[in-house]
């Protein structure tokens, strides 16, 4: 268990932080253009 | 969901200005990045998720949908000096649409003829001026009774695109923004940090 623990942490200390930010860009922007705008492009709640 | 688009679009533009100019691609550092996952909750639930979007009423749903846009242009102000020109556009289609939506309501306005030629399956006399579009952010609205018509979602998708959508220029301004802030520091001329740049992010040509 304590080496899982201890791989689990030394694979995730090797991710780039650099890809880790622009996960959180794309994530903030993603949520900003869902929220923002496009209300009813064809996505859910539109009637059948 | 067509700005989703405009996200792919400018990270894929934005890497490959990175590589012509061989260049790293620095993404940019957003602060608060929290503020929108809370601005984005209430929407989620009154709009997106269908177990709580067919309970949540017409009111609370607008009232979800205003308080969710004050918060996201609360987020473009605190980010604004990060990339002026991108959260400027970005900031001014998300106030356009808040101005629209207040104005009409709470719901962003759709004329019955925008509604039926999204659903062309169902009568058009279905909409009636007042009524909310299905469980969506819209609201029929005829186009006299409209408030800052111009603004409304009062554009759709041409007829020979297959999927069709209604936008208004907010959204579009909005899809600019997002471009802008992915495609920009593809071409920065800041001096790269050895200690947190990514040299394997976008590999130079012949490197």
């Amino acid at each position: 268990m304590k080496s899982l623990v201890s791989e689990i942490t030394l694979k995730v200390g090797r991710i780039n932080p650099q890809y880790v930010r622009l996960t959180w860009i794309l994530l903030a922007l993603s949520m900003m253009a869902l929220g923002i705008g496009a209300p009813a492009d064809g996505g859910g709640g539109i009637p059948r | 969901m067509i700005l989703l688009l405009a996200v792919i679009a400018g990270l894929l533009a934005g890497a490959a200005r990175a590589w012509i100019k061989r260049r790293n691609y620095q993404p940019i550092q957003l602060r608060y990045i929290w503020l929108i996952v809370i601005a984005f909750l209430p929407q989620w639930l009154a709009f997106f998720l269908p177990v709580t979007r067919r309970v949540i009423p017409s009111w609370l749903a607008s009232l979800s949908l205003i308080l969710s846009l004050v918060l996201m242009l609360v987020f473009i102000l605190l980010n604004f000096s990060i990339n002026r020109f991108g959260f400027l556009i970005l900031g001014l289609g998300l106030g356009l649409n808040l101005l629209v939506i207040a104005s009409n309501g709470g719901l962003m306005p759709i004329s019955p003829e925008n509604a039926s030629r999204l659903t062309p399956q169902i009568p058009a006399e279905t909409w009636k001026s007042g009524n909310r579009f299905g469980k969506t952010k819209d609201v029929i609205l005829a186009t006299e009774e409209t408030n800052f018509l111009p603004l409304s979602d009062c554009f759709i998708s041409p007829d020979w695109l297959h999927y069709r959508f209604v936008f208004s220029l907010g959204d579009i301004l909005v899809a600019i923004g997002i471009f802008w802030v992915l495609w920009e520091p593809g071409g920065d001329d800041m001096v790269v940090d050895q200690r947190s740049s990514t040299k394997d992010m976008i590999h130079k040509p012949g490197s």
